[in-house]
């Protein structure tokens, strides 16, 4: 019991301290995250499931080959391996990013593996799922055949990009 | 030209012809190319040019143009406009490795059918008598004649 004007004893706060933590933990258990990898592509902002980017690769060359389709730079090798290269900015609606310039993700999802050139990786992240939000009907332009949902992050909000989506685009 | 060689145990070797053409490096097996011979310029001779055969976009500049006498599976040789060979290569198969799915079907129709990664460069190899055969989709032999009256 407390006295009046005492402050509570200190058996009861280290109480309530626990009591607080019990509820933290549920809460952390139960809200589940996702790992994202935030990437700009033109004036746009981007992000890709964590999960499916294995690599991020700076300072590789595209080696150019004859007779792509605009969306395929070309092939890069990483470490003796050969690998494609697809510019997300054509399916984004923007204009493909200049030579030499821009990174590389290197993505995999099941039989899918392919990098894919950006123009700069802003962030990689931790978010709440609960941040995870169906894409807007209204969502316009090129990417929307490519989100998944899109992530309210401190009132931006981001597309997330569907790697299935995109292999269905370029194996079409 | 020689072409394959075979060693019990090793993996078989390709003899290979590296060159350039438009800022790309392409190699082709030794065997497929029976003679190179001076370019006499570009109004004597009607052969296709490499980079029409292959579609580029652009023309390329040639540093020094050389005529390859290609044989190919029916009818007389072909004559193929090169650019100068810059290396002779034997490279084991275990080295080479195919184009990558997506890439894959894009580079076949146009004789490209491997890759050699060689420190920082990536060598496309091609298979010339694949690009020339008029069975080839896109095919370069029948349009590369005309095509190439108009090159400087």
């Amino acid at each position: 019991m407390n006295l009046p004007g005492r402050s509570p004893a200190s058996e009861q706060l280290l109480e309530e301290v626990k009591l607080y933590q019990r509820r933290k933990d549920v809460v952390d258990v139960d809200e589940g995250r996702i790992k994202v990898v935030l990437f700009r592509a033109g004036a746009g902002l981007y992000a890709f499931p964590g999960e499916t980017i294995k690599e991020i690769l700076s300072g590789h060359e595209i080696a150019w080959v004859p007779n792509l389709p605009a969306f395929l730079p070309g092939l890069i090798h990483i470490r003796g391996d050969i690998e494609s290269v697809i510019d997300i900015r054509y399916f984004l609606g923007g204009e493909g990013t200049q030579p030499g310039g821009g990174l590389v993700l290197l993505a995999v999802k099941g039989d899918f593996r392919s990098g894919i050139r950006v123009d700069a990786v802003e962030d990689v992240a931790d978010i709440p799922l609960s941040a995870l939000k169906p894409p807007l009907s209204t969502l316009g332009g090129a990417a929307r055949d490519l989100v998944s949902a899109e992530i309210d992050l401190g009132g931006s909000v981001i597309p997330l990009l569907d790697l299935d989506k995109l292999a269905v685009k370029v194996t079409l | 030209m020689s072409g394959l060689g075979e060693a019990p145990g090793r993996p078989r070797t390709l003899n290979l012809l590296r060159f350039e053409v438009g800022g790309a490096c392409f190699a082709v097996e030794s065997s497929q190319i029976a003679a190179l011979l001076p370019f006499p310029g570009p109004g004597g001779s009607s052969a296709s040019w490499f980079h029409q055969a292959l579609e580029y976009a652009e023309t390329p500049t040639y540093r020094a143009p050389v005529l390859a006498v290609v044989p190919v599976e029916e009818g007389p040789p072909r004559q193929l406009v090169m650019d100068a060979l810059d290396e002779l290569l034997d490279v084991g198969l275990d080295e080479i490795q195919p184009f990558p799915p997506l890439i894959e079907p894009f580079a076949l129709r146009k004789g490209l059918w491997g890759v050699l990664p060689r420190g920082r460069q990536t060598v496309l190899l091609v298979d010339l008598r694949r690009l020339l055969a008029p069975a080839c989709p896109g095919g370069a032999a029948s349009e590369s004649a005309s095509a190439s009256r108009s090159l400087p």
